[in-house]
C-alpha cells in the first residue's frame, strides 16, 4: 500500500527533545488529523517529513523511497506551514504559475476559482496579505497541488467562520473527487473532528493515540449527574478527569459503558474528541 | 524535471533586476558621452564593468535565502537548488560578460567618432596600451576575464548568502569582525613579526602571476569560483530552513 512511514525518528534540538522515536504511517487516501498541545512536535514531525529540517535520528520513505533530500519523493508531498516561504514580492498569480512549474498537477483553474469564492486578489503580492488571507493564499495552493500526500500545520490561522466553514467544504469535496492523502494539524479539535477519519496525538514529543477517530471515541465516556453520585459511579474506573460545576460534577472516564450500570439520576454520553483529547494530554 | 524549473525560476528572479541595471548602465555611458559632446573637457569612462561584478556578488548574496525557501516549499531538495544555482550562475555570468562586451563594442565606437571622449574597458585599462585600439581577440579576451570575474563573483555571493543563513543575531557580527580583525591585523603582524613577511610575499607573487596574462586571470578567477561553489555546498547540503512568519 501506498504510504508516508515514519520510523523511529528523534529530533533534539540542543537540550530539548522536541520528538521521540516516533512512529506513523500515514497511508493514502484518508484524512488524518494530528492533535497535540503547544510544543508537543506536531511541527516539527511536518518538517521533518517534508525535508525542511533534519531528523537526530530515524527515517521517512514516502511510498517505499527514503524522502530525504530525493526529489521523487518530495514531488508527492505538499506542506502548508505556519511559516511562509514564498518570496514576499511575488504576486500570487505568479506564485499559482511557478508551483505549476514545480508540481506539474497543480490546477491552476482550481486555484483561480478558490481564489474567487475566498476573496482572494490574485494581483496582490505576498507580503500585503494579512494573517488570514496569508492563510487562505496556502490554502488554496494546497487544495489545488494535487499530491497524493498534503500535510495543513493550522490551516485555518487568522481564518474568521466564514472562510473557516468554506475551507472545510472545500477540503471535503475535494477529496470526495479525487481522494489524497491529507494531513491536518490544528488546534481547532471540534471543527475538524467531523472530517478527520483517523487521529494521531502527539504529546512531549511522542505518540500518545494513533488509531481511527470512532474508536478513539469509543475509549471513554462521559458520566455525569450529582457529585455523590458520581463518585460512587466511578470507583475503580480509570478516570482521566473531572469538571465540577455546583454541585453537579463530570467525570472523563477511560474503558466502555454498560448502560445498564448507570444508576438512575446519572447521564452517560459519548466523549467527544475535544474533551478527550484536553484530558489526554492533561494527565 | 526539476532542475530545468529551479533554473528556470532562478533566471525568471534574475532577468528582471538584471535588465534594469544594464539598463543603468547604458544611461551611464550615453550620459558620458553627452557630456563629452556637451563640453570642451576630456570625458573618459571606464571599468564600467565592475559594477557588474559588484552587482553579481550582491545578487548571489541575496537572493539565497529567498531562492532555497523557494525551492524546499516546492519539493526540491538541496542538492538540485544546488546544481541548478551553479547551472543558473554559469548563464547569468555569460549574459553579464556577454553585455559588458556590447557596451564595450558601443563605447569605444563612440571613441572612434567623439574626438574627446575615451572609454576604457577593465580588459583594456589592465592589458592594453594607453591607446591602443582592441581588436576582436581583445573583445573575446575581455568576455572571457569578464565571465571569470562574475562567476566567481556569484558563487561568492552564494558563500557569503549560505554562511550567514545560518548565523545567528550575535554571530552574523561576531564572524565578519572576526574575519575583519585575523585578515587584516593578525595575519599581517604576525607574519611581520615572526615570518619575515614570507606570506606577504608569497601573496604578493601569487597575485602577480595571476596579473601577468588575462588567461591567467580568467582561469583562477573560474577556479575560484568553482572552489567557492563547492565550499558553499558544504553550508546547505545539511540547512535547516529557518520560520519566516
Amino acid at each position: 500500500m501506498n504510504c508516508i512511514e515514519v520510523r523511529g525518528v528523534t529530533k533534539d534540538y540542543k537540550n530539548t527533545r522536541a520528538l521521540n522515536n516516533i512512529n506513523l504511517t500515514f497511508e493514502e487516501n484518508k484524512i488524518y488529523g494530528l492533535l497535540g498541545r503547544n510544543g508537543a512536535g506536531k511541527s516539527t514531525l511536518l518538517k521533518i517529513i517534508s525535508n525542511r529540517i533534519f531528523s537526530s535520528s530515524g527515517s521517512v520513505t514516502v511510498d517505499g523511497e527514503n524522502a530525504l533530500e530525493n526529489d521523487r519523493a518530495l514531488s508527492k508531498i505538499y506542506l502548508m506551514s505556519e511559516s511562509n516561504l514564498y518570496p514576499p514580492k511575488l504576486k500570487i498569480k505568479k506564485a499559482f504559475k511557478w508551483t505549476k512549474e514545480f508540481y506539474p498537477d497543480f490546477d491552476i483553474e482550481y486555484a483561480n476559482k478558490l481564489s474567487k469564492e475566498f476573496n482572494l486578489n490574485v494581483n496582490k503580492n505576498v507580503r500585503s496579505l494579512s494573517t488570514g488571507y496569508n492563510s487562505i493564499f496556502k490554502i488554496i495552493i494546497a487544495l489545488s497541488v494535487n499530491t497524493p500526500y498534503v500535510f495543513l500545520d493550522e490551516p485555518v490561522l487568522g481564518l474568521d467562520a466564514n472562510h473557516r466553514d468554506l475551507f472545510y467544504r472545500c477540503l471535503i469535496e475535494k477529496y470526495a473527487e479525487n481522494p489524497f492523502c491529507c494531513v491536518i494539524s490544528t488546534h481547532l479539535i471540534e471543527e475538524v473532528s467531523t472530517v478527520i477519519e483517523d487521529v494521531v496525538i502527539i504529546k512531549n514529543g511522542e505518540v500518545i493515540r494513533n488509531q481511527t477517530r470512532d474508536s478513539l471515541l469509543e475509549t471513554g465516556y462521559t458520566i455525569s449527574g450529582a457529585a455523590g453520585a458520581v463518585d460512587e459511579f466511578i470507583k475503580g474506573r480509570e478516570v482521566i478527569g473531572c469538571d465540577m460545576i455546583g454541585g453537579l460534577k463530570t467525570a472523563y472516564v477511560l474503558g466502555r459503558a454498560d448502560k445498564n450500570e448507570v444508576p438512575d439520576g446519572l447521564e452517560i454520553s459519548a466523549m467527544d474528541l475535544q474533551k478527550l483529547f484536553v484530558q489526554l494530554t492533561n494527565s | 524535471m526539476k532542475i530545468k524549473s529551479m533554473v528556470k525560476y532562478l533566471i525568471n528572479d534574475f532577468i528582471k533586476g538584471y535588465l534594469g541595471f544594464a539598463g543603468a548602465i547604458l544611461l551611464v555611458i550615453h550620459l558620458g558621452v553627452v557630456l563629452a559632446v556637451a563640453t570642451d573637457g576630456d570625458g573618459m569612462l571606464g571599468g564600467m564593468e565592475l559594477s557588474t561584478i559588484i552587482f553579481m556578488l550582491i545578487v548571489g548574496i541575496i537572493s539565497y535565502r529567498e531562492n532555497l525557501n523557494m525551492a524546499v516549499q516546492n519539493g526540491i531538495s538541496r542538492k538540485t537548488y544546488f546544481i541548478s544555482e551553479a547551472i543558473a550562475f554559469a548563464l547569468f555570468a555569460l549574459t553579464g560578460s556577454c553585455v559588458d562586451t556590447l557596451y564595450c563594442v558601443l563605447g569605444n565606437a563612440y571613441e572612434s567618432i567623439i574626438e574627446n571622449f575615451t572609454y576604457d574597458s577593465t580588459f583594456e585599462q589592465i592589458f592594453l596600451l594607453n591607446g591602443e585600439v582592441p581588436g576582436i581577440t581583445d573583445y573575446l579576451k575581455g568576455f572571457a576575464m569578464q565571465f571569470s570575474f562574475e562567476f566567481m563573483a556569484l558563487s561568492a555571493g552564494l558563500l557569503i548568502g549560505a554562511v550567514v543563513y545560518r548565523l545567528n543575531k550575535v554571530m552574523k557580527f561576531v564572524i565578519p569582525a572576526a574575519i575583519y580583525i585575523i585578515g587584516f591585523i593578525v595575519i599581517p603582524f604576525v607574519d611581520y613579526a615572526l615570518f619575515d613577511l614570507f606570506i606577504t610575499r608569497k601573496l604578493a607573487s601569487f597575485m602577480k602571476f595571476v596579473g601577468e596574462s588575462f588567461g591567467h586571470m580568467s582561469v583562477t578567477m573560474t577556479i575560484g569560483g568553482v572552489v567557492l561553489l563547492a565550499v558553499s555546498y558544504l553550508f546547505i547540503r545539511r540547512v535547516q530552513i529557518a520560520d519566516r512568519k
